[in-house]
This record gives C-alpha cells, structure tokens and sequence, in this order.
C-alpha cells in the first residue's frame, strides 16, 4: 500500500517487522524483498512521487570544503527511486580483487570476499532488468577482434547496461500491491529511539506540514544514500547518547566517489570497439583494464580505460602513428584517435568525510558537511596505472598514448571528475575499530540497526555502484528475514 | 622487415635536399660502406609524421641531435649485430625501446608518452628527415609567404666553413621585404635547422657533422624557408661549396693546411682607419697579422682576410708582414702591397 503523505496514514504509530529508510534503488529492492520473505515492512521516503520543489530540496543543502568542488545537489534524487531517477544504468560487478584487502592501500578491501556476493549480483540483474549478464569472463566475444590483446597484464573487461530501470516508475505499482508492503512518502526520518541496551525501537518522520509519523519496528534498515545514511547517523547519535554507534571513528569517513580522469588520446588502428554497442539485452561496452595480478605487484589502484572515438586525428599524429614500431599494421588499416578517459578507484581515506554542521534544516536535523579529499598516495597510483596502461601500448605495438595532463596534485585538483556515486560512509569491516558496518550490513554493536546503499562500501573497484548495491540489499533482505536474533 | 611507406635513400641526399642527382654529396655518401652512422640516418630518415614535433623539444637544435646520434651510436655500436643490416638496426632499435618501456624510461615529446630511444630516434629523425617530406604542397599560394627573399652566403669553398660565427657554427641569413611567420625556419641540405627570427630577418645555424659533411666536398645545397605552422615550404636558392684553391705556401716552404693561395693585398681608408685587406678564399679563425712585434687580429669574411693596422703601420713599414695561424702555426709571408 502507499501513502502518498503522512496524513494518509490512519494511525500515527506504525508496528512493523521492518521498517526501512529511504525508497532508492536500496531501499525498494530491500524492502520488496522482506516483504516476499513474509515480513511485514514499512518503507518511508522524505520525497514524494517526482522531484522536490525548493522547499524540500533545501532540506538536502549543505557546506562542501575542501579544494574540489562537489556537487551536492544534482547528485542527489530527493523522490521516489532516488538516484535512480538520473543513473546511466552501467552494470558490472566488482571484481574479486576489490574485495581483498591490498597492502598498499590503506583500509582496503571487504569483510567477506566476492564469492559471498556473487550469487546476489543475479538477482541484482533482474531487478536492474538485465537479461544478459554474461560479463566474457571465461570466453572471448566474438568481437574479440574488434578488441586489443590481452598481454603484458591488460585484459578487456565488459559494462553492461539496465535500460536504465528507474525504480520510481519500474516498481512503483510492485510497491503498492505488495503483500506486508506499505510505503509512505513525504516522511522524513528525523530521529531514532533506542532501547536502554541500544536495541532501537522507533524511528520518527516529519513532513514539511509538521505531520509526524513513529514507525516501531524489529529492524531497521538506513537506505537514504551514501550522502544521507552518515548524516542521519551521525544526526540520532548527535540527539540519542544511548546509540551505540555514537563512538564508531569511521562513521561518516571514508566517503569516495569514482574519480574520472581525461588520460588524454590514444593513438591506435581504426574501428576498436571500446565504446557502447548492442542492443538491449546485448548491450556491451568493452573497457581496458589492469590485471589483477599486476595491480597487486605495481601497487595500482583498480581502475579502467575507456576510449571513444574523436572524429578527427591530425595527419601528423596519423603519419606518426604508422611508423612500425608504434603500431603493427598492414597497408589497409588506418590510424584513428581515441578520446581516453578513466575510471578510478579512490582509496579510502579518512580525512575525507561528512560531519554535522550547526545550522538545523527545516526538519530540524543538522545540515551536512563534505569534505571531498584524496590520499596523496592515490595520485602516484593513478600515474602507476597510466604508465601501465601506456606501456601496455607500446610492447603490443597497440598504437600511442597521448597525455592531456601530467598527473600531479594540481592538475588532478584541477581536472578531476565525479561520477556522483556517493561511497564509503558507513564502511563494513570486520571490527568497530575499522568501520561501521559488519559482514551483514549491521552496524557495529547495533543489535537491530542497518544500513543498505553503496555507504558500506569500503572499497569500491571501477565498476558503478547500482548493481553491487541492489545485490547488497537482496542479500540483506534474505538476512533480516533468516534472522533469529531479535525477532 | 617493412620499414615503413616511404621508399627512402641514404643519408643526407634524403627527401630531394641536394640539387641534382649527380650531387657531389650524394656520391661522397653512396662510396661510402654502410656505416652504422649512414644506417642509423637511414633508418631516422624513414620517420613518418616527425615534422609535427618540430616545436615538441625548444632545446633542439642540430648539435643537441648530433649528440644525440652520437648517443645512440655508442649504445648501438656496443650491441653485437646491430648494425650487420636495416633490419638488423630496427629489429635492435624495438628491443632497445621496450626494454625501456619496461624499465620505465620514458619522455613526453609532442605529449606522447614515448620510451627514451624513440625520443631519440624522433629528435635524430628532425634532422635527417625534412619538413617538407611529409608537406602538402599543393597550395602553392601559400607556400610562397616570403617576399623577395634574399639570403647568404652564396657559397664557400671545400674545408672553408661560411660565415663562420665566434662558437665555429656556420651561419645563413635570409631577409625579406615583409615580415616572415614567427614559426619560420631555414632548411639547409634537406634539413630544418636553428632558426632565429627577427621579422623579417631569420638566420640560421650549422652545426657539427652536418656543417663538416656539407663542406668536406664541392657540392650544391638547397636554401628554402619552412613555415612550421602551416607545411609552407619555399626555395630561396642554393649555396654552393667550390673547389678549394690551391694552398699558399707557408715561410718554410710547404702547402699550407689552413690557408689557401694568397691574392692581392692592399691598404685602404675606411672611417679614418687603416684597413689591411688580403684576398683568399680561405682562412682559419684566429689567425693573426704579425708585424715586427706586434700581433694584430683580422676578421675573414668571404674572399679577404681584413685587419686594423691604424695604428701600426706607421712605425713597421720597413719589416716583413706575415700571416700566421696559432693553431696549425702556419705562416705565411704576405706579399708586398699593391
């Protein structure tokens, strides 16, 4: 059932097994899924139907420091289905290797690894509405020739592509006419009430009329986005001194996004396939990336290169670019240019973070502070991987690399991009100590609390969050529901 | 092994530089046995879409890119077979090159990321591969953007450096009646050298083995300016290296290495000094008048050796007048003034 407004809902207290925070493409498939285990669960989302006027949206401003922009704003989705309303609808999983800890990068790496994941990314695909997720990981395409060899610790690795299901409209109808399912919009969550042992008992929301909703509830489940789920957190234990993640150091540390960097031009032969084709549910689109192996040894943060054709190379780099030992090529091929462009992994870093700002928003919770930073470390991996990659062209007789930019901390401060994934806010790890959420999305000494969204991400490899995301919260649905503890 | 998309002949004579295909450089050259030199020029000289890189490196000049040749001549010499053939050469050259891709040694050069060797080989190619190779002359409007140029020297003879400049580097000159591009820069024997512009004044410089080679026989050299911006190319003429004269005859009675045959030799007023004027085609930098104890610089410029006697002569009159050169010590004893 949905209540379109706090008004709607006839009593202003709510029992339930489950209550969830927050309807994105986490909170909708989480709670979805607790309702067909049998649970009975009441999802709460701050939007509405379609997008916020200025009133509401001014709920979501906050202060950015440090020396990049970010754009809070626009990066966010403050209505039914969430970030999901403007995402490109990129699929891939992470890679085994971003699950594994990495000794040359600082706080790397997963509590579980990726075989406790993979059966979830299936049914991840069917609610990204992915027919095909065959990712070429054991056979070459038939494209393969259209492709660069697989040597010198280069591989081809494969996005694929949702149409992009927007979850507002895709799953709107299943929300309404799901058993045990009732959703209700316009309801802010504002504060959490706990239990003299921590175990939290109700969760308020608000609306902007001043109507107030308390949802008590067995379980509870943080989906408001990577941004949100640390500044709500970090607003109750601000109000609530009995949480028990009050004292978690990493809460609202850690926070990442994929880092875009214009590498600059590849100089190599004509008509490469390292761009989007297909179509639907075929959709592939072949990137380079690093081997696995190569990133442990060469101490590289994960990362892929994507090239896109320019329409137009000078002759000279054309001419250039034929000489024999820059690419192997026979009389017919021609020398094409390609725009090259990164996807990388940041490493986590604490000083990149959200705190609590003291201004209060309309709501009354405390607005947010980013501060967007970098390891320095990160730049010389990033260099690491171009000379790779740069290398990789060369012993193939691939063709050339044309940098844009050096890599330094200037440029990058400069030239760096987002990719408007909001990561590692409320990273898992295995102790209190190093994050804030446990193998099963629990927060630490939190009997009853949880957080689903790409904020327990405490790596993040190059693929886009959404599908690893959507396998997370399957996988947390399936928990809550087998769960004996509290319930 | 393909080498490329260009047929290509040896050396110096690459790209059409000389004029005539009986070119005394050329035959200089093609009796020579392939040496590593004229391999390693050779394999430079097939370089395709190097004259984009001609503004990649501002410290390139022909001398940095003869130490460059010479570099690579000593690393290449010291691998054994590599220079047994071409394909030998370029076979040696690619693992040279990912032997430093591997290694990491690499330089930006026009932005590419491009391994130390081919850097090199790139840098080496600016010299022996000219602009005009690889330009589109079609638009010959455009190719024609000097106005009544006019350059020197027009020539000099064998052994004879031209317009010899204080470092040893022999100088060209071409002025024109409007101002050239700032891109603009003189090629000399089918090579694009150091250029210094000065609207519509640019002067150029030659160094090294290419200024030994060009003078070590009679030949003809083609002079043509090249807008590096646009692929403009324009012939302005040719120098021509002459047939060295005899030698002059030093005191002690033996052909002279430096200095050839000695012709009139005569006072002259200029600007109330006195100006010793001594005709030759020839004359080492450095070398000195000697009167009686007195020692006095002269200047050569062409075809005569001058020297300031203003204050000299007067006093010396009676004593014989020698030209000497402290370096070979070659003296001559002039002959009497005319």
């Amino acid at each position: 059932m949905l209540f379109t407004s706090i008004a709607d809902v006839p009593d202003s207290t709510l029992e339930t097994d489950c209550c969830v925070i927050g309807a994105g493409p986490a909170g909708i498939s989480c709670a979805t899924e607790l309702a067909n285990r049998g649970k009975a669960v009441v999802l709460l989302e701050g939007g509405g139907l379609s997008a916020p006027d200025s009133r509401a949206l001014d709920l979501y401003r906050g202060v950015v420091s440090g020396s990049r922009q970010y754009p809070l704003g626009p990066s966010r989705l403050r209505y039914f289905g969430g970030t999901s309303g403007h995402w490109g609808g990129w699929c891939r999983p992470l890679d085994p290797i971003d699950f594994s800890p990495k000794p040359h990068i600082p706080n790397s790496g997963w509590p579980i690894d990726h075989s406790i994941l993979a059966p979830w990314y299936q049914d991840a695909h069917r609610w990204l509405q992915i027919d095909n997720p065959d990712y070429f990981d054991r056979e070459f395409p038939e494209f393969f020739d259209d492709l660069l060899p697989a040597q010198h610790g280069v591989v081809t690795k494969y996005f694929r592509f949702s149409p992009p299901t927007r979850f507002g409209e895709t799953y709107l109808s299943t929300v309404k006419e799901q058993s045990g399912l009732n959703c209700v919009l316009n309801a802010t969550a504002v504060k959490l009430a706990c239990a003299s042992d921590g175990t939290v008992t109700s969760v308020t929301s608000r609306s902007l009329n001043g109507d107030e909703l308390t949802v008590r509830a067995r379980h509870f489940v943080v989906a408001m986005g990577g941004i949100e789920n640390a500044r709500f957190l970090l607003s109750c234990a601000d109000q609530n001194e009995s949480l028990p993640w009050r004292d978690l150091d990493w809460l609202g540390r850690g926070f990442m996004d994929h880092a875009g960097w214009p590498v600059g031009q590849v100089l190599a032969r004509a008509n490469l396939r390292y761009r989007e084709f297909g179509e639907s549910p075929d959709r592939v689109m072949p990137v380079l990336a690093i081997d696995e192996e190569i990133l442990k040894s060469e101490k590289i943060i994960n990362c892929c290169l994507m090239l896109r054709p320019v329409p137009k190379i000078s002759g000279i780099d054309s001419d250039y670019a034929l000489n024999p030992w820059v690419t192997k090529l026979t009389d017919q091929d021609e020398i094409a240019g390609y725009r090259a462009s990164m996807i990388w992994e940041p490493s986590p870093c604490r000083t990149s973070r959200i705190t609590l700002s003291d201004e209060r928003d309309e709501l009354g919770v405390r607005r947010l502070n980013l501060h967007w930073d970098f390891n320095p470390s990160d730049f010389e991996m990033l260099d690491a991987a171009i000379s790779h990659l740069n290398r990789y062209l060369h012993l193939t007789h691939s063709g050339r690399l044309k940098l844009e930019k050096p890599v330094n901390k200037k440029t990058m401060a400069a030239r760096i991009g987002n990719g408007w994934h909001h990561m590692g806010t409320t990273r898992m790890s295995a102790s209190a100590e190093s994050g804030v959420v446990d193998e099963n999305c629990r927060i630490h000494r939190s009997p009853n609390v949880y957080v689903a969204g790409s904020s327990v991400f405490p790596s993040v490899g190059f693929s886009n969050p959404t599908l690893t995301i959507t396998a997370l919260s399957c996988r947390l649905a399936a928990h809550i529901a087998g769960s004996k503890g509290t319930t | 092994m393909k080498l490329g998309r260009r047929n290509f002949t040896s050396g110096l004579v690459v790209g059409g530089a000389t004029v005539g295909a009986a070119s005394t450089v050329y035959q200089y050259l093609s009796r020579r046995p392939r040496a590593p030199r004229d391999l390693l020029v050779s394999v430079a000289s097939q370089m395709q879409g190097i004259h984009g890189f001609y503004k990649a490196d501002p410290s390139w000049n022909p001398a940095s890119a003869i130490e460059t040749e010479n570099r690579l001549l000593e690393r290449l010499e010291a691998i054994p077979g590599a220079f047994d053939s071409e394909e030998m050469l370029v076979t040696t050259l690619q693992a040279i090159m990912h032997a430093e891709i591997k290694d990491g040694k690499t330089s930006v050069l026009n932005q590419l990321v491009l391994s130390q060797t081919e850097a090199d080989l790139i840098l080496l190619a600016i010299l022996y591969a000219p602009a005009a190779k690889n330009v589109t002359t079609t638009d010959n409007a455009k190719n024609e953007f000097a106005v009544n140029p006019k350059f020197g020297p027009r020539n000099t003879v064998v052994g004879q450096v031209f317009n010899e400049q204080p470092d040893g580097h022999g100088g060209i000159w071409v002025v024109t009646d409007k101002a050239l591009p700032a891109t603009t820069k003189i090629e000399f024997a089918g090579q694009a050298i150091k250029t210094t512009w000065r609207s519509n004044v640019v002067t150029g410089a030659v160094y090294g083995d290419l200024l030994n080679k060009v003078i070590s026989t009679t030949g003809e050299y083609e002079v043509a300016l090249l807008n590096t911006e646009t692929g403009g190319r324009q012939v302005i003429g040719s120098m021509e290296i002459q047939k060295r004269p005899p030698p002059a005859i030093t005191e002690d009675g033996e052909d002279s290495t430096v200095f050839c045959e000695i012709g009139r030799v005569q006072m002259g007023q200029l600007d109330d000094k006195s100006i010793l004027t001594i005709k030759t085609r020839c004359a080492p930098r450095g070398a000195r008048i000697l009167i009686g104890d007195s020692s006095i610089e002269t200047k050569f410029n062409h075809s005569a050796i001058t020297a300031d006697l203003t204050d000299i002569v007067s006093s010396n009159a009676e004593n014989p007048w020698r030209l000497f050169d402290p370096i070979s010590g070659d003296t001559i004893i002039l002959p009497a003034l005319n």
